[in-house]
This record gives structure tokens, C-alpha cells and sequence, in this order.
């Protein structure tokens, strides 16, 4: 798979991501873009910073979101 | 009573540290933590180990890149911290919210439990009552027929005044009639106290006997029970929710949902390591 495929098919599954606000995810899309205009190693280590960060957030935010929902319950008691 | 539902899953410190800790890394001092301080902490810890600073000052860094792509990107980092913010206090309402429903629950679970404490309690002043008859010598127990006794004890002793009066004349007829009244007086006084526990009594029999009370009770335990059974179904599907979310996440630098389906913890590791090798791969497909 060639760059550009590559960086299509993480285009459409920003596209898909519900936890994202409307803004980040367009964002994130447009950064996609002009890495793919220019796909310099330096621009391409900004974008896989990113793309790492998203993966991470959303990692943990979903954990946390699983997990507060058993505290909460068991901490009520 | 038979137990009514089943009481909150009783969690262990250990077992609760290895969830806590599971949940952000490897932490499992939020496991000793109350709700508010669990969340400052977790929230506190998710945005350390993301690592978001590290990750703006990486790219500001990046000198060689385009400034705008580097401003795109230092946009997006700003972007994410504010979704785990707005997110965490989210996260932090709904836990409030469930807590609070969670111990209306135990409330009424309770209540429903203490229920037979209350008719025990009855029950012991019934036969507390009863005692107090029988140490007054009054005849019978407490119940139906103890007000017919009552009666009777009236009547023998308005007999006793009716007969005084009609034999005996003078001082000892006086005197008669005075035991007699005294009786009386006795008499209505015991029958008067009689009285009330035999109403208390009626009123305790009506309680536990009433058809329409116990199709109460049982409608409560009902809708208690189902309130439970919700609760357990959003857990349910909360823990459905965290899977589909971590595999859309981890499929951000692989690109296809379809690709990977993730079924344990081994499998989102593997995850994790082909994004990395995805994430090498774009960059040195740069390079060329």
C-alpha cells in the first residue's frame, strides 16, 4: 500500500470517529491533506506524532469511561 | 423474607485495584481513592500518560517541518487535550448521576429490608401485650374474643352493685356497694387498656393479613428488581462501547476497522505494536 492509500484510509477512519468533535476531526483531516500534498519525513513525523496521540486518547479515555462507570457503582455503596 | 435483589457486587481492594490500575496503566492507588478524588487522580494520570505536552513540544520542535503542517498539528494536540477535558467531565457528571441512582437503589432495598424489622417489632409488642393481660389475670389473650371477655366482666360486676343495692340497706349495703363500684372501676379501667391492645392487635392482624398490602410490597420488590436488571444492562453495554471504541482507536494508524479484531488483552498489544510498525512504515515511506 502506497503512501497515499495509506493516508486515505486513516482519512476515513477519522471520518467514522464518533468520540471526535466535529472541529478536531476536520483538523485532523486537513492535516492528513496537506501531509499528503507534502509528505516530508519531517511532515510525516508531525502527522504520526499525532496520529499516536489519537490512538492514546482514545485508549485511555475509553478505559476511563469503562472503569468510572464500575467505580461509581461500587462506590456508592 | 427471601432475599429480594441481589445486593451490589461486593469488590474487593485487590480486585479493584487490578480494574483501576488495568484502566490507565498501572495504577492502583485509585483503588483506596472516594469517587471525586478516583476521578482527579484518573483524569490527572490520562493526561499525563497520553502525554499531550511532550507531544506539542515534539512537533514545535520539528523545525524541518512545513510551519503550517507544524501548526496543524500543535492545533490538533490542543484539540485532543480539550476532548479529554470536556470528556472527563462528562465521565465525572454520568458517575455522579449513577452513584446517586445506585443509592437510591440501596435506600430502597433497605427500606424493603427493614420492613420485617418493623413487623418483628409489632410482633413483640403483641406479645408483650398478651403478657400484660395474663399478669393482670384478665382472661383470655388478645385477639377476637377478648372484648366479649371485657363485656363480661362488666356485666358481673354491674351485677354485683345492681344486687348490693337491692338486698342490703344501711352501712354494709353502702360498703358492698362501694367494692362493687371499685370493682367497676377496675374492671373499666383493665377492659379500657384491654381495649386498645385488642385495636392494636386488630390493626397489626389487618396489616399482615391485608392482600392489597402484601400485592404492594411485592409490586416494590418488582420494580426494584427491575431497576436493577436496567442498571446491569448499561453496564452491559458500556463495556460493549469501551470495546468498539479501543478498536476503532487502535485502528487509527493501521486504517481499516474491518483488519483487526481485537478479543484480549494480547490481541491489543499486537494491535498497538502494528500501529507503531504502520506509523515507521509512513515515515519511512517519506523518506524515500
Amino acid at each position: 500500500m502506497n503512501l497515499t492509500d495509506t493516508l486515505k484510509n486513516i482519512t476515513g477512519v477519522v471520518e467514522s470517529d464518533s468520540n471526535l468533535t466535529e472541529e478536531l476531526r476536520e483538523d485532523i483531516i486537513n492535516l492528513i491533506a496537506e501531509v499528503n500534498v507534502d509528505p516530508t519525513p519531517a511532515n510525516l513525523r508531525v502527522l504520526s506524532t499525532v496520529l499516536e496521540k489519537l490512538k492514546d486518547t482514545t485508549k485511555y479515555l475509553s478505559a476511563l469511561k469503562t472503569f468510572s462507570s464500575f467505580e461509581s457503582t461500587n462506590l456508592s455503596a | 423474607m427471601a432475599e429480594i435483589a441481589a445486593a451490589p457486587i461486593s469488590v474487593t481492594p485487590e480486585a479493584r485495584a487490578v480494574r483501576a490500575g488495568g484502566a490507565i496503566g498501572g495504577v492502583p492507588e485509585l483503588a483506596k481513592l472516594k469517587l471525586s478524588e478516583w476521578f482527579n487522580t484518573a483524569k490527572t494520570e490520562v493526561r499525563k500518560r497520553i502525554g499531550l505536552t511532550k507531544a506539542e513540544a515534539k512537533i514545535k520542535g520539528n523545525e524541518q517541518a512545513d510551519p503550517k503542517i507544524g501548526e496543524l498539528g500543535v492545533k490538533v494536540i490542543k484539540g485532543v487535550g480539550d476532548l479529554v477535558e470536556k470528556r472527563g467531565e462528562y465521565l465525572e457528571k454520568s458517575a455522579y448521576s449513577r452513584s446517586a441512582r445506585a443509592t437510591d437503589h440501596e435506600k430502597k432495598l433497605q427500606a424493603l429490608r427493614e420492613k420485617p424489622v418493623e413487623a418483628a417489632k409489632k410482633a413483640a409488642e403483641y406479645d408483650i401485650a398478651n403478657t400484660t393481660l395474663q399478669m393482670l389475670d384478665l382472661p383470655g389473650r388478645v385477639g377476637p374474643g377478648a372484648l366479649s371477655r371485657i363485656e363480661q366482666a362488666r356485666e358481673l360486676a354491674q351485677r354485683v352493685i345492681d344486687t348490693s343495692s337491692e338486698k342490703w340497706h344501711g352501712f354494709w349495703a353502702e360498703r358492698d356497694n362501694q367494692v362493687a363500684e371499685r370493682d367497676l372501676d377496675t374492671a373499666v379501667k383493665y377492659g379500657e387498656g384491654a381495649k386498645a391492645t385488642h385495636d392494636f392487635a386488630d390493626k397489626f392482624e389487618s396489616i399482615i393479613s391485608s392482600k392489597e398490602g402484601l400485592s404492594k410490597l411485592k409490586e416494590s420488590k418488582t420494580a426494584i428488581k427491575s431497576e436493577v436488571d436496567q442498571t446491569t444492562a448499561v453496564k452491559e453495554k458500556l463495556a460493549g462501547q469501551f470495546t468498539e471504541v479501543l478498536t476503532t482507536g487502535a485502528d487509527i494508524g493501521k486504517g481499516g476497522a474491518e483488519q483487526i479484531k481485537q478479543q484480549d488483552v494480547a490481541e491489543i498489544k499486537k494491535q498497538e505494536q502494528i500501529l507503531k510498525d504502520v506509523q515507521h512504515s509512513v515515515t519511512a515511506a517519506g523518506t524515500k
